[in-house]
């Protein structure tokens, strides 16, 4: 079997989607993008072929859904105890030395809340669910665990092991060691999977074309055949999602696009952002570290809110100062947050009209599109304009570059 | 004014030498008594100036020149301490700059004050607030032509009557007020003339990018092609000389089927034929340019080298009857033109130089240019269902340049070109 594989190196996490030759997607990865590029690609490329070896194991031998997430659990809890022995040894290089009794005991603690973990196996498990979660990532589990047990214990200052963490993060994140199934040891596999590894090296997909897109894409190690613009992969991908798309909006991190699609589903014109990323990703992202919110819960939190406090959208750090101003007047948190939100959304629209308006069905694509309060809010202006409107979002949205680009290194073979 | 001997048989140096001179002859203007206009290039009125011994100065081309020099930056900075906010047009602030730094001329000689400010009124509010402030910085004289907007999308008769009388009862007095001598009929017809001459020449020259491959960039290039026409030189026989040796170059170029000259020589291939709505960034010209010869681009037409006016409708100055035919020149320059006269004669372009595309840069400074824009690119996408590009940034102020995000952009832009083509190759018919 021959596959192709996209990779949308964005400006907050890095996709990669590997797609079969009839143009099925075999697998999805997804990681935060760090300052090497190559490692965020390659993490990313792993971490989709894992997940298309997931599911090859799947149909191999028959196995249970609840065998196959045992099997995806001790994955990533085998790689995430991996990771955290390169952070614990990046942290006693970084800190005084003074410290390393201190954080000898801190990384006990965060391996036995992983042992707990473990051993709920299948139960609840608060470090588990995250580690499973594909919206969080190695940096921020790790940070939170190392934090919550200096907290615990008072042993060490929080703000200097915060930034001892944030040095030894950068370093262990640019570090590539994500190994494939028939690499792991066999003993973190549940046994109805073990015979099996053998025989998936003879069925995995050859990869046998690649397109690299995104904000990055210019650093990723492809050849310039391999390269294209993320307007083109983002028209594809929401095509091949929705054969209905004829405009599409995307909100990334640091770019809003709206992209226009003719009858053939090829882009007629786009229009972006321009001078401040306001409006995008990075906006919800500042807002949200000024406040000391997650980012994923800064949606949820929005939504509880009964009406939204107007916030501008032209300038992320003057959105953040205004943030502050306003809770320092009083205002609630939630209803500011959601006025925040419609920032975003008032934003996207403005650039949505400047690139003609919305035709037929309108595909919301791109990691704000997991938003509940921007989805909402956007929904809510739609229905004022345009009543009679499709709106798309696929549980995919963020992917779609990633997968358009796969689907233009399907066009090369 | 005497010819000026050709020296070179270049057109490239003949424009240098000319331009030289010219601005030897500013420098030394005020020691050997000659007096000097300042004016706008959109619908300007060279002739009228130079037959009453007036030297003229373009501030939009100083401004445009210092930038290309690297030195503007420092002159809206200088403008912007005097009071001028950030939203005002860098070519004023770059001009107002430089005024009070010392006013030193894109040749590094300094450039004389103004004994009069000719202000033709095109379609841009911002020129009148322009000489407002430099009358009072240099406490010189006004003399306003108010050129009516042709929102009708044409020019009536009573339009004309209303700039010729203008030009009868105000322009003209005042330019003989300043000059100290009487209007001549005889030396504006010979110029109206040889003006018919330079303006055929520059047609031909333009329209040599017809030619596929096209053996000029019309935009980068262009407006090199385009100073000698739109500054102190049309209705001169240097202008006639440099438009002819231009135009043999060029056919040369045609037969030789060369591609069009870029910073790094003749273009390998050329792969997209582009036509530019809007004014170049000067800032960073040289890597605008590379972004799109990189990519084997080539402007084919724009509506930036007929900023200062439109020759391609057959207009042309007119010797027996040269006020009407100031007149009609300046209402028939670009930024006069209605939004939809503008998406007319770009869609034109597109039909008649073969393009794949349209690319509008967006200045931040113009609204001259700006307003419509995005109009105007829809229509002519929707008329010619060929992709359009948008592109922004600015004139003079080099803090708007993003390379980066332009380059992002184009990039985009030359594949949705690419991915067209593919998509008819495979669907024939299509």
């Amino acid at each position: 079997m021959i596959a192709t594989l996209g990779i949308d190196l964005g400006s907050t996490t890095c996709k990669a989607v590997l797609l079969s030759k009839e143009g099925k997607v075999l697998g999805r990865g997804i990681t935060n993008t760090r300052a090497d590029y190559r490692v965020s690609a390659d993490i990313a490329a792993r971490e989709a072929i894992l997940d298309a070896d997931l599911a090859l194991l799947g149909s191999l031998g028959r196995l249970s859904t609840e065998t196959l997430t045992l099997t995806e659990r001790r994955l990533r809890l085998a790689g995430f105890r991996r990771r955290l022995q390169i952070l614990h040894q990046a942290l006693c290089r970084v800190m005084d030395r003074t410290a390393a009794p201190g954080l000898a005991d801190l990384a006990r603690d965060v391996d036995k809340a992983l042992d707990a973990g473990d051993a709920s196996n299948g139960a609840h498990s608060r470090v588990l669910d995250q580690i499973m979660d594909r919206s969080l990532f190695f940096r921020d589990i790790a940070l939170a665990l190392y934090l919550d047990a200096a907290r615990l214990r008072g042993s060490l200052d929080e703000e200097t092991l915060a930034t001892g963490l944030a040095k030894a993060l950068a370093a262990t994140e640019n570090t590539v060691f994500s190994k494939a199934l028939d690499e792991t040891a066999a003993t973190d596999l549940p046994p109805a999977v073990r015979p099996l590894i053998p025989k998936l090296a003879a069925i995995r997909p050859r990869i046998a074309g690649q397109i690299g897109t995104g904000y990055g894409r210019a650093l990723l190690p492809f050849p310039e055949t391999e390269i294209r613009s993320e307007i083109l992969c983002h028209g594809k991908g929401a095509r091949y999602l929705f054969p209905d798309a004829r405009t599409v909006l995307d909100i990334g991190g640091q770019d809003t696009k709206a992209i226009q699609l003719d009858e053939n589903g090829l882009v007629a014109s786009f229009f972006m952002n321009d001078r401040c990323a306001a409006g995008c990703g990075r906006y919800l992202g500042y807002v949200a570290e000024e406040l000391g919110i997650g980012l994923t819960d800064l949606g949820p939190l929005a939504c509880t809110a009964c009406r939204a406090v107007p916030v501008t959208s032209t300038c992320t750090v003057f959105a953040g100062t205004e943030v502050r101003s306003l809770l320092y007047a009083g205002e609630k948190q939630e209803e500011v947050l959601l006025g925040l939100h419609r920032a975003v959304v008032l934003r996207a629209l403005s650039l949505l009209a400047r690139s003609g308006g919305i035709f037929d069905a309108l595909v919301f694509t791109g990691g704000v599109a997991q938003n509940q309060a921007v989805v909402r809010t956007l929904k809510e202006y739609l229905a004022k304009d345009h009543a009679d409107l499709t709106l798309h979002i696929h549980p995919d949205a963020v992917y779609t570059g990633a997968l358009g680009a796969a689907l233009y290194a399907l066009e090369t073979l | 004014m005497d010819s000026i001997p050709m020296k070179s048989p270049s057109a490239k140096h003949f424009q240098k030498q000319i331009l030289d001179d010219y601005f030897d002859r500013l420098a030394s203007a005020r020691d050997r008594g000659q007096k000097v206009v300042y004016t706008f290039v959109p619908g300007n009125l060279t002739e009228l100036i130079l037959s009453f011994d007036l030297l003229p100065v373009y501030p939009e081309v100083n401004a445009l020149q210092s930038a290309l020099r690297g030195d503007s930056g420092n002159f809206v900075k200088r403008a912007e301490m005097a009071g001028h906010s950030e939203d005002v047009c860098s070519y004023v602030k770059c001009d107002i700059g430089m005024m009070l730094l010392g006013n030193t001329g894109p040749a590094g000689k300094p450039l004389p004050p103004p004994d009069l400010l000719l202000l033709s009124y095109t379609g841009c509010f911002t020129f009148m607030k322009w000489f407002e402030n430099l009358a009072a910085l240099y406490d010189c004289p006004i003399a306003l032509l108010h050129v009516p907007y042709q929102a009708e999308g044409g020019v009536t008769p009573a339009m004309t009557r209303y700039v010729v009388r203008q030009l009868e009862e105000e322009i003209i007095p005042a330019m003989a007020r300043v000059s100290g001598r009487p209007y001549d009929p005889e030396k504006i017809r010979a110029m109206c003339a040889l003006a018919a001459q330079s303006e055929s020449l520059f047609v031909r020259c333009l329209e040599s990018a017809q030619h596929v491959p096209s053996p000029i960039d019309s935009y980068f290039g262009g407006v090199f092609y385009m100073f000698p026409i739109f500054t102190a030189f049309r209705g001169t026989l240097e202008a006639v000389k440099y438009y002819r040796l231009l135009l043999e170059e060029i056919e040369k170029r045609i037969r030789e089927n060369r591609t069009a000259f870029t910073l790094e020589g003749d273009l390998p291939e050329e792969r997209y034929r582009i036509v530019v709505e809007g004014p170049p960034n000067w800032t960073h010209f040289w890597e605008l340019w590379k972004l799109f010869y990189r990519r084997g681009a080539v402007v084919v037409a724009g509506s930036y080298v007929r900023v200062g006016g439109i020759y391609d409708n057959g207009f042309r100055h007119d010797p027996d009857h040269p006020l009407e035919s100031f007149a009609r020149y300046c209402m028939g320059c670009y930024t006069n033109l209605s939004v939809p006269a503008r998406v007319d004669l770009l869609t034109r372009f597109m039909e008649d130089y073969k393009a794949d595309g349209l690319v509008v840069h967006s200045v931040k400074s113009c609204n001259s240019f700006g307003a419509g824009q995005l109009l105007i690119l829809k229509e002519v996408e929707k008329r010619t269902a060929k992709p359009c590009g948008f592109i922004e940034s600015d004139l003079v102020d080099p803090q708007y340049f993003s390379r980066a995000h332009i380059k992002n952009r184009l990039d985009a832009y030359f594949q949705m070109i690419d991915e067209r083509r593919a998509y008819h190759d495979r669907n024939p018919g299509h």
